[in-house]
Formats: structure tokens, C-alpha cells, sequence
């Protein structure tokens, strides 16, 4: 019986040491490539992701632009605005003032979730309402402020002023929001402006298409202002 | 495939336009719209769909209305139904699916939410 060369055991040693190091290197290379491959995969489902969040915003946002230009009613461009407060901010108690330019106040004219008895008119630069129309610009309550009822003393969480070109025509402001919403979101804030640029606008045609039929002046003031 | 039908019973206009809009995503849907629940059950019961959207409070007929008089149809019996709370208190939401209702959405919706819920009711892939 031939004898085996012990060199021929050490070149074969050596190969399976050979092969084996390369299978390592193989499966550690596979193992890399898969790693980048899930990153690169959660990169694009976070993107994917993203994607559809502006999507659902920028739906929200033409929805809600739509149906405030929707209608020349002066009530349902109201009804609209209460709806967009409602359903897509989701407010639970809100109170919507409207500007009178005989005596320059802020009068309650709708409340959601509340009632408008006891609730006082404002002047311009009044209160945190007052303030917000007469600066022209959203107020939104530091985070963590409560929330509550509309009340001659209480502060609302945000204040919308509803103004065209520095004229005030009205106010949103809400104090509660539904127990299921969180807290505000981004949407809610471009919510917020939207309301402001749009709403009164909205409000302003609507009035200068009653204006045609017939109003009394003291409404066509703020029209006056604006269009002069 | 047939498209499927989905009827949406809300009296909000704008809460209509936004679920359509959010249906509309999926592929091969046809979406029918009715502003009150008297409308809705007129709708329902003279057409097929394959899923119902329906709020609880409408006028002229509310949502909870709606829901008894779709399961107390035989033929409507098995219509998967879901309800649009605006509470977030239970009541409503529970009493619709006492009523035979399959989910809920509440108020303010999310359009990711309301195609998962439909993609689920109506039996779709993800």
C-alpha cells in the first residue's frame, strides 16, 4: 500500500484553509450588501412615507381651499370656514367673531362647543383676540397652555384674524381641541394660514357679491376700505 | 376585476371631498356620495357597494339610523360598514358597532387611515 506524502495533506490543508477564508469573506461581503440593502430600503420606505404625508396635506390643504371658494354665500362661506375647524384642525370648542365697522369691535357670531352668552365684545388690540387681528397675524398659544371654555377672563389656544389687506373682518378662535388629537401638527399650523389669507378673502367676495342685491352701508364699509 | 363601489354618507362637504380624495388613491374604485343618511339609505338600497362610509351625525337621518336599517336588510346584512366619530368618547363608536358597523374613523381623519381601514374592509392587498 503507497504511502501518502504528508506534503500533499498540507497543500490540501491549506486549500480548505484557503477556501474557507474566502467563504468568510464572501459571506461577510453578502452579509454588508444586505445591511446596505435594508438601510437603503428603510430610506425609501421613510421616504415613501414622507411622500404620503404631503400628499395628505396638500389634500387637506385643497379641500379645505376649495370649499372656502366654493360658494358667494356669506353663511355658507361661514359654514365652510366652521366645517375646515371642525374636521380637518379638529376643534372641539371655537368661537368665530365677526369685525363691526360701525362700532370697531370684535362681535361673537358663531361658537361651537360653546355658548355666546356672556361672551364679550373686543376691541381692536383687546385681549389676546384683539391683539391677533390688530397685528394681522395667527397667535398660537405657548405649548402646554390649558385649554378651556370661551369666558370673558380665558384665553383662547390659537387666534386665526381674518383680515384683507390690514381691513379686519373677523377672528377664529378656538380653545379646545378633540380629546383624540394629540396637540397641533404642522398641517394645523398651514391650516392655520391658509384660514387667514383665504377665509377672509372667501368672506369678502362673498359680502361684495350680497353688496350687489342690497346690504346696509355699515357692512359695506370694510368692502369700502378695501376696494378704495 | 369589477371595480368596487364605495358609498360615502357624510353631510359635510368637506369631510366628503376628503375622503374621496383619500379613496381615490386606490385603483379601480368608483365612489358614490350621499349628504344625509335618508339620501344614503335611498343610495344603498337601490345600488350595490361594496363599503359604506357613514358618519353619525347627519340630518333629516342620522348615522346610527342608517347603520340598523342596513343590517335589518337581508341583503345588506353582510355590507361592511364603517362609522366617522367626531367624539372621541366612546358612546357613538361603540353603539355603531353594537349596531353592526365594522370600524371607525374619528375626526379629524387621516387619509392613510381611511385607505387602510377600506383596503382592509374590502379585502385588498396592502
Amino acid at each position: 500500500m503507497a504511502r501518502s506524502d504528508p506534503r500533499d495533506s498540507c497543500d490540501q490543508d491549506a486549500a480548505l484553509i484557503d477556501l474557507f477564508a474566502r467563504g468568510s469573506e464572501l459571506a461577510r461581503h453578502l452579509i454588508e450588501r444586505l445591511r446596505s440593502a435594508e438601510a437603503s430600503n428603510a430610506r425609501w420606505a421613510e421616504r415613501h412615507a414622507e411622500t404620503e404625508r404631503c400628499h395628505d396635506d396638500l389634500a387637506n390643504l385643497f379641500v379645505a381651499s376649495d370649499q372656502l371658494h366654493a360658494t358667494r354665500d356669506p353663511d355658507e362661506v361661514v359654514a365652510a370656514i366652521c366645517e375646515i375647524v371642525i374636521n380637518l384642525v379638529g376643534a372641539e370648542i371655537f368661537v368665530l367673531h365677526t369685525f363691526d365697522p360701525e362700532s370697531e369691535r370684535l362681535i361673537p357670531l358663531i361658537g361651537e362647543g360653546c355658548s355666546l352668552g356672556g361672551l364679550p365684545e373686543l376691541a381692536l388690540g383687546e385681549g389676546t383676540i384683539g391683539q391677533a387681528v390688530a397685528r394681522g397675524r395667527v397667535w398660537i398659544a405657548p405649548s402646554g397652555s390649558a385649554e378651556g371654555t370661551p369666558a370673558a377672563a380665558a384665553d383662547p389656544i390659537v387666534v386665526v384674524p381674518l383680515c384683507v389687506r390690514g381691513v379686519p373682518l373677523g377672528a377664529i378662535a378656538i380653545y379646545k381641541l378633540l380629546d383624540q388629537k394629540p396637540g397641533l401638527s404642522e398641517l394645523d399650523h398651514q391650516l392655520f394660514d391658509l384660514l387667514a389669507q383665504h377665509a377672509s378673502k372667501a368672506l369678502l367676495v362673498a359680502r361684495l357679491e350680497e353688496a350687489k342685491e342690497s346690504v346696509p352701508a355699515r357692512r359695506l364699509q370694510p368692502i369700502d376700505r378695501i376696494t378704495n | 376585476m369589477a371595480d368596487q363601489r364605495i358609498l360615502i354618507v357624510e353631510d359635510s362637504p368637506t369631510m366628503r371631498q376628503l375622503l374621496v380624495f383619500a379613496l381615490k388613491r386606490m385603483k379601480g374604485v368608483q365612489i358614490v356620495e350621499a349628504q344625509d343618511g335618508m339620501d344614503g339609505l335611498r343610495k344603498v338600497t337601490s345600488d350595490h357597494f361594496d363599503l359604506v362610509f357613514v358618519d353619525i351625525n347627519m340630518p333629516v337621518m342620522d348615522g346610527l339610523k342608517l347603520i340598523s336599517l342596513i343590517r335589518s336588510d337581508s341583503n345588506l346584512a353582510e355590507m361592511p360598514i364603517c362609522v366617522i366619530t367626531t367624539e372621541g368618547a366612546n358612546d357613538d363608536r361603540e353603539r355603531a358597532i353594537a349596531l353592526g358597523a365594522n370600524e371607525y374613523l374619528t375626526k379629524p381623519i387621516q387619509a392613510n387611515k381611511v385607505l387602510s381601514i377600506a383596503r382592509d374592509l374590502l379585502k385588498l392587498p396592502v
